[in-house]
Formats: C-alpha cells, sequence, structure tokens
C-alpha cells in the first residue's frame, strides 16, 4: 500500500498537480487543505506520512500551521512549497520544523526526489 | 629541560598555526563582525605565544602578547575590524611568520618587531598614545604556558559540504544541511556566517566544525539528507604534530626520485625479461619472470603513492596573494579552495604553484571586473574565484574559474590579425581555437593585448608548463559569464600504461588514459587528418597516423583497419592505425624538442625490446 500524503494549498490549480505529480508515483493524496487552519486540522484527523505545505496561504499561514503541526506530532513529515524569492520565508519554515523544501515552478522529478528523501 | 628536541615541532606547528591565521584573517576581513575567526585567531596567536614563550624566544612572545592583547580588546569590546587594524594583524603574522626561522636558529633578540609591536600596543589602547605604556607582560617566566604543543584547536570535526550548483535556493538548502548537522551535535565555525549564506551571493560552498559522537560515514550519511548535496567531506588534515605522533619518517624527494627512477628501470628490465619468457613457454623462466613481473608492479604502487602530497600545500599558499592583488586593484574577490585533499605526485605540486598562481592573479586582474563594473551588468559586487582540485579516473583535474566578463573575442581577433597571427578571413570558432591562439609565444605577451582583450599574460608559459608536467588545458569563456581553466595532470610522472600501435615499421605509444576503446573501421579515411570515420553510428573527426607520420610504405586507403578512440576532453577522435601491437607500462622520457619537430610527440620510451619508439600526445592529432 502507497504511503500517504495530506496535499494543503489554497490554489486548486496548484492542489491538482501535486496530487498528479504524486499519484502518479503511487503515492496516496489522503486528503487536501486550503487554508493553514484546515491543515492542521485534516492532519489531526488522517496521520498521514508526509505534508506538503505552501507557504502563503489565507487563514494560518503554511509556517504557522507547521509550528502546529510539529506539536501535534514532532514527526511530522512536511515538504513546504515555495516560491522563488521566499528564501527567508523557506528558512523560517525549517527552523519551525519542515523537513525539506521544493521551489515553484515544480519541476516533478524534484518533487519526487524529495519526497522519496522524506520518506525513506 | 632540553628544549632542543622540540624546536622542529615549534617551527611545524608554528607555521600550521600561522597559515591557519592568514586564512582566518582573510575571513574575518570579508565579515569583520563576525565572531569566528576571530576566535580561531586569538587562539591560534595564544597557542604560538605559548609556545614562543616555552622556548624562550622572548620577541616573538611579546610580539604574539602584543597581537593576542590587541584581539582580545576588539573581541571583548565587540569592536568591528577596520582595515587598519586587520592590515596591522597582517602584518604581525607576516611578522611572527619570518621570525620563526631565526628565532629557532637562536637570534630571536635580533628580530625587527618594535615598530609592529608599538602599533599592536597603540591600537590595542588607542586613548593612550606613548608607547609601552600598556606595560610589558614578561610572559616567558610566568609558567602559564607550559605545554609545548597541540592546544587551542577548535572543537569538532571540520565539515566541508558542496550543494549542487543547479539547485534552487541554496542558502536554504544550507540552512537544512546545518539542522541535519545540529541534529548529531554542535556545530561551529560556520563559514560563510549564517547571515553571508542567506544571500544570493551565496554559491553552495558551506564549511563548520561538527562536535560529535557520530562516525564520519554517519555524518556524510545525515547530510546528504539535506538533498541538493555534491559532496561531504568530513576531516582534517593531519598537523605536523599529529604527523609525527604516527609512524613516519621524513624523506628528502631526492630520496623519493632515485627510487622511482630504480623501479622505472626496473619495469624496462621486467619488460625484456618477460619478452625472453614467452619464448619458454611453461619453463621456470616464464613463471619466475610473472612472479617479478608483479613484484616489480606492487612496487611501483608503493613509491608512487609514497610520493603523493596534498595539493592543499600548494593551494594554501594562494589566498594572500590574492587578497593582496584584490586590494591592490580595488576589486572585491570572493576565493573559493576545493579539494585540498586530493593528492599529487609531490614533483608535480612544486611545479603547479607559479602557473596557477598565474592564472589566478590573470583572472583576479584581467577577468573580475570592478565592483561597480559588475553590479551595472546585474551581479553582485563580489566577483568569485573558485580553484578546485578533483580526482578523475588517472588524472587530477585543477579548475580555475572566475565569474568575470570572460574573454573578449573579437579584441582578441583583432589583435591577432593585426599582428598576423591569423588570417583576415579566419575566425576563433571554438574557445579550444582561442586558447591555441592566446598559447601562441609572443602573442598573449603582448602588452596591448592585455588592455584590450581582458586576459593573455604569460599564457603560452603556463601551457608549456602543463604540458611539460603531461598534462592538458582547456579553456571555456563566455561573455558577461566568466572564464574557466582546467588543467588536468596525471597523477603521477614517468611510468605510465600505454597502448603500443603500429604504422608501416614504427611503432608508437598512446598513453592509455587518453583512450576511451579500440576497435575497427570499414574505411580508412583518403585523408590523413580532416576527414571523419564512422564508428558505432557516430561521426568522428579521424586521423590516419600513417599519413601524419609520413610513414613508408603503400597506404591502404578504403580497407578496414584498426582505430583507437581517444578523448580529447571536449570531443573524441579516432586514430587509424596499421596494427594494434601491445598494452605495457612505458617509462616516459621528455625529448628536448628539435626545430621543427612535430607537435603530437610528446616524449619518447625504451619498450620491453629495447627499440626506442616515440610517445603520442593524443590531445593536439587533428
Amino acid at each position: 500500500m502507497g504511503q500517504t500524503v495530506l496535499v494543503c494549498d489554497d490554489a486548486i490549480f496548484m492542489r491538482t498537480m501535486i496530487t498528479d505529480i504524486l499519484t502518479q508515483a503511487g503515492y496516496e493524496v489522503v486528503g487536501e487543505a486550503e487554508s493553514g487552519a484546515q491543515a492542521v486540522e485534516r492532519y489531526r484527523e488522517l496521520r498521514p506520512n508526509m505534508v506538503t505545505m505552501d507557504i502563503v496561504m489565507p487563514d494560518m499561514g503554511g509556517i504557522d500551521a507547521v509550528r502546529e503541526i510539529v506539536k501535534i506530532d514532532p514527526d511530522a513529515k512536511i515538504l513546504m512549497c515555495s516560491a522563488m524569492g521566499q528564501q527567508a520565508l523557506v528558512v523560517e519554515a525549517i527552523q519551525a520544523g519542515a523537513k525539506d523544501f521544493v521551489v515553484k515552478p515544480f519541476q516533478p522529478s524534484r518533487v519526487l526526489e524529495a519526497v522519496q528523501r522524506l520518506l525513506s | 629541560m632540553d628544549l632542543d628536541k622540540y624546536v622542529a615541532l615549534f617551527r611545524a606547528d608554528s607555521r600550521e598555526h600561522l597559515a591557519q591565521c592568514n586564512a582566518l584573517l582573510l575571513e574575518w576581513e570579508r565579515a569583520p563582525t563576525a565572531s569566528a575567526p576571530l576566535d580561531g585567531l586569538f587562539r591560534s596567536i595564544h597557542t604560538i605565544k605559548g609556545m614562543a614563550a616555552t622556548m624562550g624566544y622572548t620577541r616573538l612572545a611579546d610580539l604574539s602578547h602584543a597581537l593576542e592583547s590587541l584581539l582580545a580588546t576588539i573581541r571583548d569590546n565587540e569592536r568591528t575590524a577596520d582595515p587598519e587594524i586587520v592590515d596591522l594583524c597582517f602584518q604581525a603574522v607576516d611578522l611572527l611568520e619570518a621570525g620563526i626561522d631565526p628565532a629557532a636558529e637562536g637570534r630571536d633578540a635580533e628580530l625587527p618587531v618594535d615598530e609592529v609591536l608599538a602599533g599592536l600596543r597603540r591600537a590595542a589602547s588607542p586613548e593612550t598614545t606613548g608607547e609601552g605604556e600598556t606595560g610589558e607582560v614578561d610572559v616567558h617566566r610566568t609558567g602559564e604556558f607550559a605545554i609545548p604543543v597541540g592546544f587551542g584547536a577548535p572543537a569538532g570535526r571540520p565539515i566541508r559540504v558542496t550543494l549542487r550548483h543547479d539547485g534552487e535556493m541554496l542558502g536554504a538548502r544550507a540552512a537544512l544541511v546545518l539542522l541535519k548537522a545540529e541534529l548529531l551535535g554542535k556545530v561551529s565555525a560556520v563559514f560563510p556566517p549564517r547571515e553571508a549564506i542567506q544571500s544570493p551571493a551565496f554559491g553552495g560552498d558551506l564549511s563548520f566544525r561538527l562536535a560529535t559522537a557520530a562516525s564520519d560515514e554517519r555524518i556524510r550519511e545525515a547530510i546528504r539528507e539535506a538533498g541538493d548535496v555534491l559532496s561531504v567531506i568530513v576531516g582534517d588534515r593531519p598537523t605536523p604534530a599529529t604527523r609525527m605522533a604516527g609512524r613516519q619518517v621524513r624523506v628528502t624527494l631526492q630520496r623519493l626520485d632515485d627510487l622511482l627512477n630504480q623501479v622505472s628501470e626496473l619495469v624496462v628490465a621486467t619488460n625484456q625479461l618477460a619478452e625472453i619468457a614467452v619464448t619458454a613457454p611453461g619453463s621456470p623462466l616464464e613463471t619466475l619472470s610473472g612472479r617479478i613481473g608483479r613484484l616489480v608492479s606492487q612496487a611501483q604502487t608503493s613509491v608512487t603513492e609514497a610520493r603523493l602530497a596534498p595539493v592543499a600545500e600548494v593551494f594554501d599558499r594562494f589566498p594572500r596573494p590574492i587578497r593582496d592583488l584584490a586590494r591592490q586593484l580595488e576589486k572585491r574577490v570572493a576565493f573559493v579552495i576545493e579539494g585540498g585533499d586530493i593528492e599529487l605526485d609531490r614533483s608535480l605540486l612544486d611545479d603547479i604553484g607559479d602557473p596557477l598562481l598565474h592564472l589566478l592573479r590573470n583572472a583576479v586582474d584581467h577577468g573580475l571586473e570592478t565592483p561597480e563594473e559588475r553590479v551595472r551588468s546585474g551581479k553582485t559586487p563580489e566577483g568569485r574565484i573558485l580553484l578546485r582540485a578533483t580526482r578523475e579516473h588517472n588524472s587530477v583535474l585543477i579548475l580555475v574559474r572566475d565569474d568575470g566578463r570572460g574573454i573578449d573575442r573579437e579584441a582578441v581577433v583583432d589583435k591577432a590579425r593585426r599582428e598576423r597571427f591569423l588570417g583576415s578571413t579566419s575566425t576563433l570558432d571554438s574557445d579550444e581555437d582561442l586558447l591555441a591562439l592566446l598559447g601562441r609565444p609572443g602573442f598573449s605577451t603582448s602588452r596591448e593585448v592585455t588592455g584590450v582583450s581582458g586576459r593573455g599574460v604569460g599564457i603560452d608559459v603556463v601551457l608549456t608548463r602543463f604540458r611539460q608536467l603531461g598534462g592538458r588545458v582547456s579553456l571555456h569563456t563566455k561573455p558577461g559569464a566568466g572564464t574557466t581553466f582546467e588543467l588536468r595532470l596525471p597523477l603521477t610522472l614517468a611510468i605510465v600504461q600505454a597502448l603500443i600501435v603500429q604504422v608501416g615499421p614504427e611503432r608508437y605509444a598512446v598513453p592509455l588514459a587518453h583512450i576511451v576503446e579500440t576497435g575497427h573501421v570499414k574505411e580508412i579515411p583518403a585523408r590523413a587528418s580532416g576527414g571523419t570515420i564512422s564508428y558505432r553510428g557516430a561521426t568522428l573527426p579521424a586521423v590516419v597516423l600513417r599519413g601524419v607520420t609520413g610513414a613508408p610504405g603503400p597506404g591502404r586507403a578504403g580497407r578496414r583497419a584498426p582505430v583507437v578512440v581517444v578523448d580529447q576532453g571536449h570531443r573524441r577522435i579516432g586514430v587509424v592505425v596499421d596494427t594494434l601491437v601491445s598494452r605495457q607500462h612505458i617509462v616516459v622520457e621528455p625529448v628536448d624538442a628539435p626545430r621543427g619537430m612535430p607537435r603530437w610527440i610528446n616524449g619518447a620510451a625504451i619498450l620491453g625490446d629495447g627499440v626506442p619508439i616515440l610517445v603520442l600526445d593524443p590531445m593536439v592529432l587533428v
């Protein structure tokens, strides 16, 4: 059975794209969230093997969501999805407990590389 | 206590510490607010002071004491280093360095330290202007520094990490690397400083110290988990003190040279023996010949390894002159050295220093733009020069790269046409052609082209030097993006594995390091050079060796023949020969080039049967 993933992004476009990349590689996307608050909620409920997390989202941003999720599960595997030019935010997310990051626009191979690193 | 036996140790250890001081001063100059370089400097100078005082070298001890006091004042008052202070520290370190030998020879009292000493004291307490008012501390009698060597090293193993240069957000990646390291233990002495890592200028090279119980392997593994990691180097070069602690002896290079020569002669004799032995298959002679062959081959490996030394011994000399030149030219340079632990034949090492420094100075002088120019063209004000050694299969690749303006091809062509080095219609299509032109004696040394082309001083000298060492040079340059010189050197001199080929009555040796594979072509091209062959579905430029060497006898154009596929770095070519003879170790002897000797002759060797043959340089065929 595939590893489970929670995909968090406020743009449905991005959620769809990430879901496609992961599904095609054999991962199971068990849930989606469109805000930080929802991400925390769904994490508590689904306990996925890993999370992809957008940084800028309404109703609690990605970094705060990372802090909350790590409180629930210190071993949570969270992959930040950032846009170019957000390096400072990515570093903050890493300090908050995110385990890795990818940069938009995505190259599917890079996303999968990072996911494999996290789940190995 | 009999101090004599510590003199050598004092010399070696002080030098090591002073070399480190130079590096730390450079680091400090680049990041005046960072505390790590200052701490390191403080520790090293403190150690030197202790050693000098113990040895009774009063002047050296006073000088290091004054320097240490200045550093302490700066550290404790959180003063930042202005350029005068850093310069003063450089002077003091230079003076210490210059004083080691005289002091060790008992001439400590003659050292001219007064001026710098006074300068250091003034700087340490700027409010007092009189000399000596800070009070002389008679350090050599305090007994505080009774341990002769070996304390004061910063905690933890040094780690160097190189990130994939095509990686995204290198700064964030580096943050992940540090985080992974911190999971294993205490991280210190991060360089570049953490703030600088987050700047766009960060190029992906990171070093720090890690105090941890984890194994080297575990450290490498953990850091690789951060992703986009190209290489992780864990560990230190041994210090002179630890080298002495191991069971090692110092041997003069001359002895190793003699040993290598003798083994080389043995190799030739063994080849001769083997030729005789094959005439008596199954005989005790054949068995013995085989055994001697293996032993000689092992001896060869051993003597080769004994001659290896890390390139850092040469590379570490460069940061200082580069810094001085950059200051003089008012340029800003981040000079990065990588692969200092790669080993190279000792005698090669001594010979590459000057040509490398030449290329590096060129990079600062002509390659890099001024900070203003760089900013105008959208670059960081600080130029980057990379000196990197990597081990390739049978050779070591040394790379000298700048991110400056690149070579102005048109200016070079203009100049070359005016000076008739180039026909009026000829062009320079490839970097290879450009390098060949810059390497022409009398061309690149011209002052005018230096000013115009932005590069070229003495490139011919550099090329000649590396070729004499059996090396190969290639050039890549891109307008606005910079210039890279790639220098490939054989791991060792002299003995190489070679393929012996035959054309007409003559045999030639082709060094195995250049050969990709051998095979056959269906049809020999009609032209000696400039033609092509089709080989395994690909079209390769080809040379017909018979044509090139002018061997007598009927040509065999159109017929099937053996081909040796040779790697020229940027491309592969096929060398068509009459026969592939054998593979053997040869001892390459340089030949004094008479006028008109073809460029493709690299040396001579004597075969097992005693016949002298020429060694080809496949890099310049075609």
